[in-house]
C-alpha cells in the first residue's frame, strides 16, 4: 500500500467539552466550549475560540499545581514522552502534568531508543501505540514530524517542538502568562527578540499572539530576522534597532541563539550579538515601566540576557514555567478526551 | 542520468547500461556519462572514450560542477567531441541543508530553503563560460524566473546555450508543500507563482527549448518519513505530458503544437539528435495523445514501481494513449 502524505493531515476529531472544576466564569458564555482535536501539532491549526477554551481549562487546573494536589481525570491512561532532542522544561512539565492528571508516564530516552539503530519514526510510533498508549508527546528535530505522526496514528500526538517549525505549548503558556499579567492578550504589543529564523518558539508565538489580537514586532540581526519574514507573516513588524523594538512594547520575549541549528555565517560572534542585542539593565530601562521580560529557556546568561534582567523585577520567566504545567494539563486532558473510547 | 551506483563514468559501465537497455527496455534509452570521475567535480571523466561507447551527453547531475575552472576545461574538452554538457545549476555552498524553495512557505514551515540565487549564480557562470569556450551547454530543469531572464540574454548574444524546465514546475508551486508532502520534495524545488509564470513565458518565447520529466523514482518506504529525511525526487515520467498539457494548454498559455514541439523537437535539438520529428523516412517513434482526456491519476493507473508521483489524486487534462517505438506499440491504455 502506498501512503500519500500530501493530502493534508487527516485529523480524527471528536467533541470534548470543557471539564469544569469550579463555578462557571462570566466570560465563558459567549465562546465555544468544545474541543475536537485529538492532536496538538501547531498553533496554526487552532482557532481563537479553541485557544481561549484551552486557557479556561488551564485556569481550572491552576489550583492542582500546589504540592500534594492532583486530579484523576486521566486515571488509567498512559502518556509516552518521546523526546528526540534535549529538553528540561517541556519534558518535565509534560511529565508532571500527566501525573497531576493521574496518568501513567513513560519517557523514552533518545540515545536508548531504537531510532538510533535505524528504526523509522512510523515503526517506533506504531510499536509504542501497540502497547496501549493514549498519547505521544514528541520533540523531534524535523519540521513537520508532529503532523506526520498525527496523520499516521489514531492516538493523540502532542508536539513538544518540531525542528524550526512549531512549539505550540510554549506559545500557549506564554500567551497564558501575558493574559494572567495584563488581563487579556488583545491589543498588547509584544516584541520577540533574537534568533527568529531558527526558532519554533517564535513561529508559534507569532501565530498565537496574532490570533489573540496582539501586535508582534520581530527584532534582531538582519541575518536572523530577515525582511522576508514579513512575506511569511504579513501581520508582524520587523525592526533591527533595539531601542525602537523595546520602547513601547508591553512584553519582550527573548530567544536563545540556537547554535545547533546555525551555520557560522549568520553573525560574527556571540560577543558581537550581545553588544548589539543583549538585554542588560541599561537597555531594559528603554522599556515602559510596566513592561515584562519573558524567556522560554534555556537562558544563555551573558549572551541574550544579563542576570540583572533575567532575575530582575520585570522577569516572569519562572511564572512562565509554572504556567506551563497547567497549560500542558489542559492540552493532555482536551486532546486525549477528544478521542471517544 | 549517470549518478548510478557505480557512477556511469567509464566505458565499462556505459557498455553494461547499453547491453541491459537493448535487452530489457521497451523504449530507446540513451545513456549519459558523468562529466567528472564519480561526479565528484575534481577530475575529468574519459569523455572521448565514453562518447565512442555511446553517451549522448555528459553531466555531473545533481552534484553539479562547483568549480568554475573545472567547468571551463570540461566545456572546452567536451566541445572537441561535439558532446553537449548538461548542468544541474546549483551552488551547493548556498543550499546546505535546504529542503524546499526559500520563501514565505519555507519560513512558515520552518524548513531550510534553497534560494533562487543558488541556481541563478550558476546559470550566470555557465553562460559566461559558454561565451568564453564557445562550447555547447544545456541547462537542466530551470526553476527560477530569474534563470530564464539570464538565458534569454545569453541567447540574444547567440551563445550555444539551451535550457529545459520540468513539467511539474510548469504546474505546481511551493504552496503545494504546505502539508509537508514528501512526494513534492524535488531538487530543484517548486518555487513561486511568479517563477511558474516566467518559466511558462520563457518556454513559449523559445528561451527555454524543452520540457523534461525530471523523473526521479524513489520507493514508497524512502518517502514515508520526516520531510527533511526524505530523498529529493518525483516519479513524473508517466504524467509529464498530462502535467505540461494541463499547465500550458488547458491553462491557456500555449497551443498543442507548441507543447509538442517542446516535448519532442526541443529536447532532440538540445542533445543534437535527429529525432523528434514526424516525416517520411524518419524513425516511427510515436505517441498517441488524447488532449481532451480529463483524468485523476490513481496509483493503480501508473506502471512505475515507485510510489512518489505527486500528481496522484490531482485532476489533469491530456493523456498518452499509446506509445510506438520503431513502429511497434510498446504501451497502450
Ligand atoms: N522552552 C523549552 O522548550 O525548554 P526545553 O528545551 O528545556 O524544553
Amino acid at each position: 500500500m502506498t501512503l500519500i502524505l500530501d493530502q493534508g493531515p487527516c485529523l480524527r476529531t471528536f467533541p470534548m467539552v470543557l471539564t469544569s472544576l469550579g463555578p462557571p466564569e462570566p466570560h465563558r458564555m459567549a465562546s465555544q466550549d468544545t474541543w475536537t482535536k485529538k492532536d496538538l501539532t501547531g498553533i496554526e491549526e487552532l482557532s481563537r475560540p479553541e485557544i481561549e477554551l484551552l486557557f479556561r481549562q488551564a485556569d481550572q487546573f491552576l489550583p492542582a499545581l500546589a504540592p500534594g494536589k492532583g486530579l484523576d481525570l486521566m486515571k488509567g491512561r498512559t502518556v509516552v514522552n518521546l523526546f528526540l532532542e534535549p529538553s528540561t522544561r517541556t519534558r518535565t512539565a509534560f511529565e508532571i502534568s500527566a501525573k497531576k492528571l493521574g496518568a501513567e508516564v513513560v519517557s523514552i530516552n533518545t540515545t536508548a531508543s531504537s531510532l538510533v539503530k535505524g528504526e523509522t519514526l512510523r515503526d517506533t510510533a506504531m510499536n509504542i501505540r501497540a502497547m496501549g498508549v493514549d498519547a505521544i508527546v514528541m520533540r523531534h528535530s524535523s519540521a513537520g514530524s508532529a503532523r506526520y505522526l498525527g496523520s499516521v496514528l489514531d492516538i493523540s500526538v502532542i508536539n513538544a517542538g518540531d525542528g524550526a517549525h512549531e512549539h505550540p505549548t510554549q506559545a500557549l503558556l506564554d500567551a497564558f502568562t501575558l493574559r494572567q499579567r495584563f488581563g487579556k492578550v488583545e491589543g498588547l504589543k509584544v516584541t520577540i527578540l533574537g534568533d527568529i529564523l531558527f526558532s519554533r518558539v517564535a513561529r508559534s508565538n507569532i501565530l498565537c499572539l496574532s490570533k489573540l489580537g496582539a501586535q508582534v514586532t520581530l527584532a534582531g540581526p538582519a541575518t536572523l530576522v530577515p525582511a522576508s519574514l514579513k512575506e511569511a507573516f504579513p501581520q508582524v513588524r520587523i525592526v533591527h534597532d533595539l531601542k525602537e523594538a523595546l520602547k513601547d512594547c508591553d512584553a519582550v520575549m527573548l530567544l536563545r541563539i540556537q547554535h545547533e541549528r546555525q551555520t557560522t555565517t549568520h553573525f560574527p560572534s556571540l560577543g558581537e550579538y550581545t553588544s548589539q542585542f543583549g538585554l542588560n539593565a541599561e537597555r531594559a530601562a528603554w522599556l515602559k515601566p510596566e513592561a515584562i521580560v519573558m524567556h522560554p529557556g534555556p537562558i544563555n546568561r551573558g549572551v541574550e540576557v544579563e542576570s540583572e534582567v533575567a532575575d530582575g523585577p520585570r522577569s516572569v520567566i519562572l511564572e512562565q514555567v509554572r504556567n506551563g504545567v497547567a497549560v500542558r494539563m489542559a492540552v493532555l486532558h482536551l486532546c486525549t478526551g477528544a478521542i471517544s473510547r | 542520468m549517470p549518478d548510478s551506483l557505480p557512477a556511469a563514468d567509464n566505458v565499462g559501465t556505459i557498455q553494461l547500461l547499453r547491453e541491459i537497455c537493448s535487452r530489457d527496455a521497451a523504449v530507446r534509452v540513451l545513456p549519459t556519462g558523468t562529466l567528472t570521475k564519480g561526479h565528484e567535480g575534481k577530475a575529468l571523466a574519459p569523455l572521448g572514450t565514453m562518447k565512442k561507447a555511446g553517451v549522448v551527453a555528459v553531466t555531473d547531475t545533481t552534484s553539479g560542477v562547483q568549480n568554475n575552472e573545472i567547468m571551463r576545461r570540461a566545456l572546452e574538452y567536451a566541445a572537441m567531441f561535439d558532446l553537449v554538457v548538461l548542468d544541474h545549476c546549483q551552488d551547493s555552498s548556498m543550499t546546505e541543508g535546504g529542503q524546499m524553495h526559500e520563501g514565505a512557505w519555507s519560513l512558515r514551515l520552518g524548513l531550510r530553503g534553497l534560494p533562487r540565487a543558488a541556481e541563478e549564480v550558476v546559470v550566470s557562470s555557465d553562460c559566461l563560460l559558454a561565451e568564453l569556450t564557445k562550447a555547447r551547454i544545456h541547462l537542466q530543469h530551470l526553476s527560477s524566473g530569474g534563470s530564464a531572464d539570464i538565458v534569454r540574454r545569453a541567447k540574444a548574444k547567440q551563445l550555444a546555450v539551451t535550457a529545459e524546465v520540468s513539467a511539474l514546475h510548469l504546474l505546481l508551486t511551493d504552496a503545494a508543500l504546505a502539508h509537508y508532502g514528501t512526494s513534492l520534495k524535488t531538487n530543484p524545488p517548486l518555487r513561486e507563482e511568479a517563477d511558474r509564470l516566467a518559466l511558462i513565458a520563457a518556454l513559449v518565447d523559445g528561451t527555454i527549448d524543452a520540457i523534461c520529466s525530471d523523473h526521479s523514482p524513489c520507493t514508497a518506504t524512502e518517502k514515508d518519513c520526516e520531510f527533511d529525511l526524505a530523498p529529493f525526487g518525483a516519479a513524473t515520467l508517466e504524467t509529464a505530458f498530462a502535467a505540461a498539457h494541463t499547465a500550458l494548454v488547458a491553462g491557456g498559455h500555449a497551443d498543442l503544437p507548441l507543447l509538442i514541439a517542446r516535448l519532442t523537437h526541443g529536447p532532440a535539438k538540445a542533445l543534437g539528435l535527429s529525432a523528434g520529428t514526424l516525416k517520411a523516412g524518419a524513425l516511427a517513434d510515436l505517441v498517441l495523445l488524447d488532449p481532451k482526456a480529463a483524468w485523476t491519476p490513481a496509483a493503480a493507473d501508473l506502471l512505475s514501481k515507485s510510489g512518489n508521483n505527486p500528481l496522484i489524486g490531482r485532476a489533469l487534462t491530456g493523456r498518452v494513449r499509446a506509445t510506438f517505438v520503431g513502429g511497434r506499440q510498446v504501451f497502450g491504455t
